[in-house]
């Protein structure tokens, strides 16, 4: 009988520990944080403006969404503020997108930056740079959709067909700290008030952003960065001797790129081997498809334009010391002892690049299967 | 007292036993504490700090297969006489309580900053640590019945966190050797730590009844090396080094990671069901305790004992410290405890080839019994 009595007690005693008692979150409660927006603020640039956007489940059900706009310092900062003016707790593991002004971004990621440490949100969530963020929550988007939600099926979808890269605040993190290798976020526009659209890519160097790249030369870094299934690209390219040159738009299958960097006398000469089997999606032209030698020759003329557009790029992130593309990163993990941090952008920005590119085309169009080379 | 002697425990438990009492909470910022000295040296560190334990497994495994009729609380006095025997288990006793109560001490800033922000430090330790107490005062089978209940749950997560989910970039944990083997051999130390607690070996040698004890320990101890080195691979090779050595508990960063349609935050999913690793290693650690402080006064009541240990346990990991200090504590805690627990039966056993003692037949109180 002691022992059931002390039995009790204890069970009691424990039921009244549990954590759930302290640590009960009502979803009703709950700030259910979809985007979040990181601006400058205008009256001081000094501090950021935090846009926090979060739908409405049961309060409203007219208005979808809710906007709060926080001038504070940092995230952590403005969610403290966000708790003390609103009665909801601010639950940053449902974040759909962060998305940083252009602004904001050439001055810095320190607003998300000093406070990685214990990630305030959802280290899966897009990352884009725009022109102003919190005016990505005013685009009317149709109703049964909300903005966060609509861009991220938006960047989702865009990464599957190869048309942006997935960028999401734990890879930006990682860029944004790892030596050797500078992030690239893609660049959200809005053509009007109706739409959203991806044009390009904002460039960082370290925690900053400098430049933007057009979508045609992300398709580029993509393919170089080879991270991407499928990449893209209609190009105005075509068998050398015909004077009109025909569109043609091929996809390129899990391109890779081997980049060998060393160092040579203080010189850095990199080494850059594309290759990646192709799907000649269309043609605009009259050259016979079905024969092998005209295959070979549009492979090589593509072979050709891939040379140019990539070499272009190149150039343009030399001049801008930015290194999306880890060569530092390689150079690192190949010759520790060759690589110093401080000196690599220069290096970088002086290096010698031989670039080889090497195309398969595996398939013409749907039909035409048999008039690859050396698959007949 | 002839019942303890009885070879109730199978292989598969001590197996549980010994790797139970090793992983736990260590694995949450191992990866950082490792890398802040040896870079990604780490995934030759840590290795190393296996091939370190499988040394002193030796030496435990060396003193208890002479006395392999008998406990440490036993042989001890044999060897050492009983003053220096009561001193020697009472530190170790002490030592492996310390240890009991650092293990959820350790846990619970990781609980608060990711998920129970609100709940009292009491509020969760102690119904842990009451809950680890129950089960060690109930004997040796059900401490060993327990752990290895749990023991699928926790070798389960263990498997399936080293499932690389997350593609990995080689070039982050290239070249291992950049900071040089100086560093890599100083990078043993803050593993150590981590590796601590199968000194549960020494005091469940005679119960167990498979012939392969020495393999099972080996095993176990060899699990625990694959599994903290995967994890540092993975994590390394997924946040980056800097990232790595900014991040607080750099797995929890790694978890925050995964995305999966199943559960999308994979790092509280995990810290909710690591609770049960966390739990079974307390008990294993407890269970040393115990035994070693039932062996320092044979006189004196289990019951006392118990009760004791579960004052002992409340009062540690109720007292407030400064969590700066408390990791001050632990790192010079886990070097005192790791120096005195791994030399100490490579000592004893010296001193009983020298002396000529042995267990087994010819020993007094095997002959009693």
């Amino acid at each position: 009988m002691r022992k059931r009595m002390r039995l009790s007690a204890m069970l009691l005693l424990v039921s009244l520990l549990l954590t759930a008692c302290w640590d009960q979150r009502p979803i009703e409660d709950l700030a259910l944080i979809a985007g979040i927006g990181i601006d400058l603020y205008p009256a001081n640039p000094n501090l950021l403006n935090f846009s926090f956007v979060y739908p409405l489940y049961l309060d409203d059900k007219r208005q979808g969404e809710k906007v709060e706009l926080i001038a504070a310092s940092n995230l952590g900062e403005a969610i403290n503020m966000f708790e003390k003016r609103n009665a909801w707790q601010f639950a940053g593991g449902k974040v759909r997108v962060m998305a940083f002004g252009e602004d904001a971004a050439r001055k810095g990621l320190a607003g998300l930056m000093e406070y990685i440490q214990l990630p305030m949100v959802d280290d899966n969530a897009f990352v884009v740079v725009t022109d102003q963020a919190y005016k990505l929550w005013e685009v009317q988007v149709p109703e049964t959709e909300r903005n966060a939600f609509h861009i991220q099926n938006m960047l989702r979808n865009a990464f599957k067909e190869g048309e942006t890269l997935r960028v999401t605040v734990g890879k930006l993190i990682t860029e944004a700290t790892a030596l050797g290798v500078d992030a690239v976020v893609p660049l959200l526009t809005r053509p009007d008030e109706w739409r959203f659209n991806i044009d390009g890519a904002a460039l960082f160097r370290d925690l900053q952003m400098v430049d933007t790249i057009s979508q045609d030369e992300l398709r580029m870094l993509m393919a170089l960065l080879g991270e991407i299934a499928e990449v893209s690209v209609a190009a105005n390219v075509g068998v050398s001797e015909e004077l009109a040159k025909p569109v043609v738009e091929f996809e390129l299958l899990a391109p890779k790129a081997r980049i060998k960097p060393k160092l040579e006398d203080g010189q850095l000469q990199v080494g850059i081997e594309f290759s990646s089997r192709c799907i000649l999606c269309s043609y605009d032209s009259k050259a016979d498809l079905t024969e092998p030698d005209v295959v070979r020759a549009i492979a090589t003329d593509l072979e050709s334009y891939l040379l140019i557009e990539m070499g272009r790029l190149l150039t343009k992130l030399q001049e801008l010391r930015v290194d999306p593309l880890g060569v530092g990163k390689r150079l690192r993990a190949q010759n520790p002892k060759q690589f110093d941090s401080k000196q690599f952008r220069e290096q970088w920005a002086q290096a010698q690049i031989e670039l080889k590119v090497e195309l398969q085309i595996v398939r013409v169009g749907v039909l035409h299967k048999n008039v690859v080379p050396g698959r007949r | 007292m002839q019942d303890k002697h009885r070879q109730v425990i199978t292989g598969w438990q001590l197996f549980c036993l010994t790797l139970n009492g090793v992983v736990a909470t260590g694995v949450f910022s191992l990866a950082r504490d490792v890398a802040e000295v040896a870079g990604a040296g780490a995934l030759v560190a840590i290795p190393l700090t296996g091939v370190v334990m499988l040394v002193k497994l030796v030496g435990i495994h060396l003193l208890a297969n002479r006395f392999p009729e008998q406990t440490l609380n036993e042989y001890s006095y044999q060897l050492l006489g009983p003053v220096l025997a009561k001193v020697y288990l009472l530190i170790y006793g002490l030592l492996s309580l310390a240890v009991a109560i650092s293990i959820p001490r350790a846990h619970f800033p990781l609980v608060t900053a990711w998920a129970l922000g609100l709940t009292p430090k009491i509020a969760f330790m102690a119904p842990l640590a009451i809950v680890c107490w129950n089960v060690v005062k109930r004997g040796v089978v059900v401490t060993a019945r327990v752990v290895e209940m749990f023991n699928y749950g926790g070798l389960a997560l263990m498997l399936l966190l080293m499932v690389p989910v997350i593609p990995v970039d080689l070039d982050f944990v290239r070249p291992v050797f950049e900071q040089g083997p100086a560093s890599i051999m100083r990078g043993i130390v803050p593993a150590l730590f981590a590796f601590s607690g199968f000194d549960v070996y020494l005091i469940v040698f005679p119960y167990v009844r498979s012939k392969r004890k020495f393999w099972i320990g080996a095993a176990a101890v060899g699990m625990a090396t694959l599994f903290y080195t995967v994890t540092t691979f993975l994590i390394i090779g997924n946040l980056g080094l800097e990232f790595t050595l900014l991040s607080t508990w750099p797995l929890q960063s790694y978890l925050n990671r995964f995305s999966l349609a199943v559960f999308e935050r994979a790092d509280v999913v995990f810290l909710i069901a690591w609770i049960f690793q966390v739990i079974n290693a307390t008990i294993v650690v407890m269970f040393v305790a115990v035994s070693c402080l039932q062996g320092t006064f044979p006189r004196v009541r289990p019951s006392f004992i118990h009760y004791l240990l579960l004052a002992l346990s409340l009062a540690g990991v109720a007292y407030p410290i400064y969590s700066v200090l408390e990791a001050q504590i632990m790192g010079t805690y886990s070097l005192v405890a790791i120096a005195f627990l791994g030399g100490t039966p490579w000592l004893l056993w010296l001193l009983a080839l020298l002396r000529g003692k042995r267990g087994g037949e010819s020993d007094a109180q095997k002959d009693a019994a």
